[in-house]
């Protein structure tokens, strides 16, 4: 069965890159615009691996970490982080609320394949 | 269009969409100067377009919106306040970011630098963090670089709360057996009891013994994520550039007590009851057994690697002193030579039988040659690793950025060959990268890729082997070869001449055009040096080159030093040998052509002239002209030049011995060779001969 | 993971089924302990489990040694060649036996493939 990932991103864009790249390499993908959309868009589903970007209007990535590590399915799921280098302080904060990693903007499409093989068999 | 393209795409309409959102939000802070939303919106239209911007390859946008972002975030954490020249001044980035992304953007880039500037300054207070817009992902990947295979120790103890995160540990270690050869030790003795035991921590730690050849930060990779909250100790345990003669392994305590398993006192203690030590380790319950396990495990593995690299050493070659060998090729020479003799003879004596015998003779001493002088063949691969290094140091000093590419490494030549080429090279490949290969801002100003790129080849042809070293860089400067030349009075201001031939002007003694002297090249003691060591070698040096693509330098060598193909012709009752490879025809010249030519010593060869050189009078052999002599058409250095002597005897089997001291100086000749009736033939050099008339 | 437990005085059987990960590892713990406390003989069957991951052997481990403490039989059914390669890749199969328990024989040992 192919694992399912949420990516939640603002950029309509990046969802596309990342999307795209996610279901060429066999995954399924929830896609979500922010942190509110992402919890909305969940619904009960088998998440493996959560991908966020951090700054995003309404709700954003470490609200969202800290608020799906507080729901039961989510306690272990891998929540990956996409941050640029100017903000390590946000990495701190991610990792404070419960990120597992992060990758670095920009990316190519391989290492955020490679990063996913840190958490997702 | 590709995928990338088409995420180009939507990237320029979605910041085009945020940038309309930017502007109407800018227009609203101007009459409502502390909106936190707007402010906000502001800011993560800037952030989006900078983090995306540089997704998609569009970095002179995301360097500018870094700026901007920068400045707004302080708007929002109140460290500044919106003012009506900061929304100018966005406004302004605003249609230079429109323009920037529209496919055809002609942008002033003044414009953008100043308007970075400003949003520095506004900046307060200044951080001076530049945006990068390459990229430093742990999960590298792009990570390649291959060194020696080493073996490395790991002592991965994780957080007790790693499951917490996310991460399952079980990844990391087979990210682990990805890199290598891997022995992984689970320690389980933390594992409390059922009932107190909090099945959502981890209590497992781990040694792992790992050989690879990526490297240690290849293995810092695995554990990014976890490096900080968890233990972890990577050790180098035996690196393959160990000595293989004299095998290295720690002592089971000795590993024990290094990984802070065991103590000294302890070790010691033990080691005075003569017991297996591990045993005694794990009844005495000193270590635990899955420690004493671990260690062995390490011990058996650098055990391994050391054998391995032993084994493969030993089954692949048995080490003979190279002067065995030379006494070895000596004998053979001097028995082709008896061997030659013996035909001779044989063919005299008109004895059938002896002819049976002499042929069977002839036959074995030919395979004995060739395999003798196959022993002494080596893969030209060793000298190849040399040069990479000396790339990788050369590049780095002169802060340039240059790649090697290396073929046919197992291309055999004789080992003296090989010794004796390297200095040579190391000139060629310093030349290429000290005066061809261009910085990397000059490469992509030209539109090449930053990186240059030297290829050495290697390949068989025929009885030579050629070498090429080939750059991607700026190419020669015809004009200025020119100019040196005719400064340095080599050549006339008038001469008229080929490309080749220009170019084979430095190779002339005393000439360098770099413009200035660095370091690494360019003392103009170069490229002369080169030519006479490749000739020493028996070989040729070419140069080709067109401007702006690119230097091939193409070295043709013999095989091996010790016995030639070569012609031998005859002068008076004099022999003599040249190497064949260096004879391109052989033609008639009576006396009547000599006439012709009014004194002057050229030969017509179907139609063109050619300069000839008469050994006769070169060596003052004395006697007179016969009445039909024969021209050998050589060609050296890309000229055809002949060589006048009496006649062509033929090709012969040359065994070459080195004159004597007091002949060695003698301009002209290279050595000389016994005949199958003992006597001896001089053997011509013949570049010599060609460059003193 | 699915786990079931049938249980009798002598023995009780625990057949778990799909692949073992940190979510069962409570669960797993909390249905050995009551195996060891209820048989003088626990087997669990692997046969139908895919994978396992380091939770879930802790929490087998652990349960092997409070077995072995009260003089109990702890046993592994069926580690089929999926199960195998997860113990290998989390460095649990060993030649020595296990300290806790003074050197008797550790649920892990010897068990790789040859």
């Amino acid at each position: 069965m192919a694992h399912t990932l949420l990516i939640v991103d603002d950029s309509a864009s990046m969802r596309q890159m990342v999307s795209f790249t996610l279901k060429d390499a066999g995954y399924e993908v929830i896609s979500a615009n922010n942190g509110k959309d992402a919890l909305a868009k969940i619904n009960n589903a088998k998440i493996s691996m959560v991908i966020t970007d951090l700054n995003m209007p309404e709700m954003d990535g470490i609200e969202l970490i800290r608020q799906l590590r507080g729901l039961p399915g989510f306690k272990f799921t891998p929540i990956v982080m996409l941050t640029t280098e100017s903000q390590d302080s946000k990495k701190m904060a991610g990792k404070q609320a419960g990120a597992s990693g992060w990758i670095v903007k920009p990316f190519k499409p391989q290492q955020l394949l490679d990063t996913i093989k840190k958490f997702v068999k | 269009m590709d995928m990338a393209q088409v995420h180009r795409e939507a990237f320029r309409e979605e910041a085009h969409e945020l940038l309309t959102e930017l502007e109407s939000a800018l227009l609203e802070l101007e009459e409502n100067p502390v909106d936190a939303n707007l402010i906000g919106c502001a800011f993560r239209a800037m952030h989006t377009i900078k983090g995306s911007g540089a997704m998609f390859g569009f970095y002179e946008v995301a360097e500018l919106t870094h700026e901007v972002e920068t400045v707004f975030d302080q708007v929002r954490n109140g460290s500044t306040s919106v003012t009506k020249d900061l929304i100018d001044k966005t406004l302004k980035a605003g249609d230079l970011i429109r323009c920037l992304l529209s496919s055809n953007g002609a942008v002033d880039e003044s414009e953008r630098q100043q308007l970075i500037s400003t949003f520095r300054q506004m900046a307060a207070p200044p951080e001076d963090k530049p945006v990068h817009v390459g990229s430093d992902n742990p999960a590298g990947a792009l990570r390649e670089s291959e060194e020696d295979e080493k073996l490395y120790r790991i002592r991965f103890r994780p957080s007790p709360d790693i499951f917490l995160t996310g991460t399952d540990p079980l990844l990391l270690l087979k990210e682990l057996r990805d890199l290598g050869k891997c022995r992984i030790i689970a320690h389980l003795c933390d594992i409390p009891s059922l009932d107190s035991m909090d099945p959502e921590r981890c209590y497992t730690y781990w040694d792992i013994i790992l050989s690879t050849a990526k490297g240690i930060n290849a293995i810092k990779d695995v554990f990014i994520f976890v490096e900080e909250d968890s233990e972890i100790h990577i050790t180098i345990i035996d690196d393959s550039g160990n000595s293989i003669d004299k095998p290295i392994y720690k002592k089971l305590g000795e590993i024990l007590v290094e990984r802070g398993d065991l103590t000294t006192e302890d070790m010691e203690q033990v080691l005075q009851k003569k017991k297996l030590f591990g045993e005694i380790l794990v009844e005495s319950g000193l270590a635990d057994p899955s420690k004493v396990e671990a260690a062995l495990v390490e011990q058996q593995q650098i055990r391994e690697a050391q054998q391995k690299r032993q084994m493969s050493a030993a089954a692949a070659s048995i080490r003979v002193p190279s002067e065995k060998l030379d006494t070895l090729v000596n004998l053979v020479g001097e028995l082709v030579t008896v061997q030659a003799r013996l035909s001779q003879t044989a063919g005299l004596r008109n004895d059938t039988h002896l002819l049976q015998i002499a042929e069977e003779v002839e036959r074995l001493t030919s395979e004995l040659r060739d395999s003798t002088l196959n022993i002494r063949m080596m893969p030209i691969g060793s000298t190849f690793s040399k040069f990479k290094r000396l790339v990788r140091d050369l590049s780095q000093q002169l802060e340039k950025e240059v790649e090697m590419v290396t073929e046919g490494a197992g291309t055999e030549l004789d080992k003296t060959v090989i010794e004796r080429l390297n200095d040579p090279l190391v000139h060629i490949i310093r030349n290429s990268i000290d005066h061809g290969i261009e910085s990397p801002e000059t490469r992509q100003a030209a539109g090449k890729p930053r990186q240059g790129t030297v290829h050495l080849t290697a390949e068989h042809s025929g009885d030579s082997v050629i070498l090429t070293i080939r750059d991607d860089g700026a190419g020669l400067d015809k004009n200025a070869i020119r100019a040196k030349a005719i400064e340095k009075k080599l050549i006339l201001e008038s001469a008229e001449l080929s490309d080749r031939e220009l170019f084979a002007l430095i190779f002339a003694p005393g000439f360098s055009t770099a413009k200035k002297i660095t370091g690494v090249s360019g003392r103009g003691v170069g490229m002369d040096v080169v030519k006479q060591s490749i000739e020493a070698l028996r070989g040729t040096i070419d140069i080709t080159s067109q401007k702006g693509e690119g230097t091939t330098i193409t070295i043709k060598l013999p095989l091996t030093l010790a016995i030639i193909e070569s012609l031998m012709v005859k002068i008076g009752d004099e022999y003599f040998v040249m190497p064949l490879s260096l004879v391109e025809e052989c033609v008639e010249l009576t006396s009547n052509d000599i006439e012709r030519a009014h004194g002057r010593n050229l030969a017509n060869v179907r139609g063109s002239m050619i300069p000839y050189i008469p050994l006769r009078q070169r060596f003052l052999l004395g006697d007179k002209d016969p009445a039909i002599q024969h021209v050998v058409v050589t060609e050296v250095a890309g000229e055809r030049i002949g060589l006048l002597v009496d006649s062509v005897i033929g090709e012969h089997q040359t065994v070459i011995k080195s004159l004597g001291r007091m002949y060695r100086d003698v301009q002209g000749l290279s050595g000389a060779t016994i005949l199958g009736d003992g006597s001896v033939a001089l053997i011509l050099d013949v570049p010599q001969l060609v460059q003193w008339g | 993971m699915n786990c079931n437990l049938e249980q009798s005085e002598e023995i009780a059987e625990i057949i778990i089924s799909g692949s073992m990960s940190i979510e069962d590892a409570a669960n797993l713990r909390n249905v050995l302990a009551s195996a060891i406390a209820g048989s003088c003989r626990i087997e669990i069957d692997l046969t139908a489990a895919d994978t396992t991951d380091i939770s879930c052997l802790q929490v087998i481990c652990s349960a092997h040694r409070a077995a072995v403490q009260l003089g109990k039989q702890l046993t592994l059914r069926g580690t089929e060649e999926s199960l195998i390669k997860c113990l290998e890749d989390a460095g649990f199969p060993r030649h020595t036996g296990c300290q806790q328990q003074n050197g008797i024989a550790c649920l892990w040992q010897e068990r790789q493939r040859n």
